[in-house]
């Protein structure tokens, strides 16, 4: 086999970026805006499943009746994108 | 001297280069939030039912029955590597054996999670999404040994393992006291 010592050292390289932190993005979105939005919602009739931050948008994974919905909000919780 | 054997029918050859593929693309390249990577898994998926069929109809070495994960085989396979005896298996070793059955489970269980995710029950739940990171990175991890070991194996049996699953033969040494175990 040609250079197995240069095979294995990628492999050791691409293993530690695996296990690198960078592998799981945080996207928490700040709780009294998770509440106001939540409430928000709800009162819409939607059973909100989860929230987090996206491209700087709020994205709500919401359920209402048999359908479901991703809704994007601003700083503001105004909606501004519906889809995905 | 070397035996030429065929050991990966076309099916096993096409299945394990398409699923590269496909795991790669998903992995590291769709956006999970497009319908092209559940396209995508749901291929994976169909491919893997496919390979599950194939391993209780194809041929000898694509048969579940040829490497069946049994500890005892395991072992002996660790303790020859230890003690440095060469037995190269025709069709999946012991140890090899095992990773197909890890990386089969592992997949199963991405596309399972995966799916869920579309559904009205589990849409949105932190949990599900989780286990199916979680387990795509096991996958991962479990690639990452797994194309160590066959380069080590290659380089350790002097037989080119990459080579087979592309050609399908194995260049089997028969030298004596090196005979190929099965």
């Amino acid at each position: 086999m040609k250079t197995p010592a240069g095979i294995m050292s990628a492999l050791l390289v691409g293993a530690a970026l695996l296990a690198s932190p960078a592998a799981f993005a945080s996207d928490d979105v700040d709780p009294a805006v998770k509440a106001k939005l939540t409430k928000q919602l709800k009162a819409e009739g939607y059973d909100v499943r989860k929230l987090q931050m996206e491209d700087g948008l709020i994205e709500a994974y919401a359920v209402k009746g048999n359908e479901k919905f991703e809704l994007y909000f601003d700083s503001n919780l105004k909606l501004v994108k519906k889809g995905g | 001297m070397t035996r030429r054997i065929y050991v990966w029918d076309l099916f096993v050859r096409l299945f394990h280069w398409s699923l590269v593929t496909l795991f790669v693309a998903n992995a590291f390249f769709t956006d999970p939030e497009k319908a092209l990577h559940q396209w995508l898994g749901y291929a994976i998926a169909g491919l893997v039912a496919l390979r599950i069929v194939w391993g209780f109809i194809g041929t000898r070495h694509a048969r579940f029955s040829d490497f069946l994960p049994t500890p005892s085989a395991a072992f002996g396979q660790v303790r020859d590597i230890v003690h440095a005896r060469q037995n190269a298996h025709a069709g999946h070793s012991p140890l090899g054996a095992l990773m197909i059955y890890n990386l089969l489970l592992t997949i199963i269980g991405i596309c399972l999670t995966g799916y869920m995710m579309t559904t009205l029950a589990y849409f949105g739940e932190e949990w599900v999404e989780e286990a199916h990171e979680i387990l795509v990175t096991w996958a991962e991890i479990s690639v990452l040994l797994h194309v160590a070991a066959v380069v080590i194996e290659s380089g350790r049996l002097r037989v080119n393992l990459i080579k087979s699953m592309v050609v399908g033969y194995k260049e089997l040494r028969t030298e004596s006291g090196l005979q190929p175990k099965r």
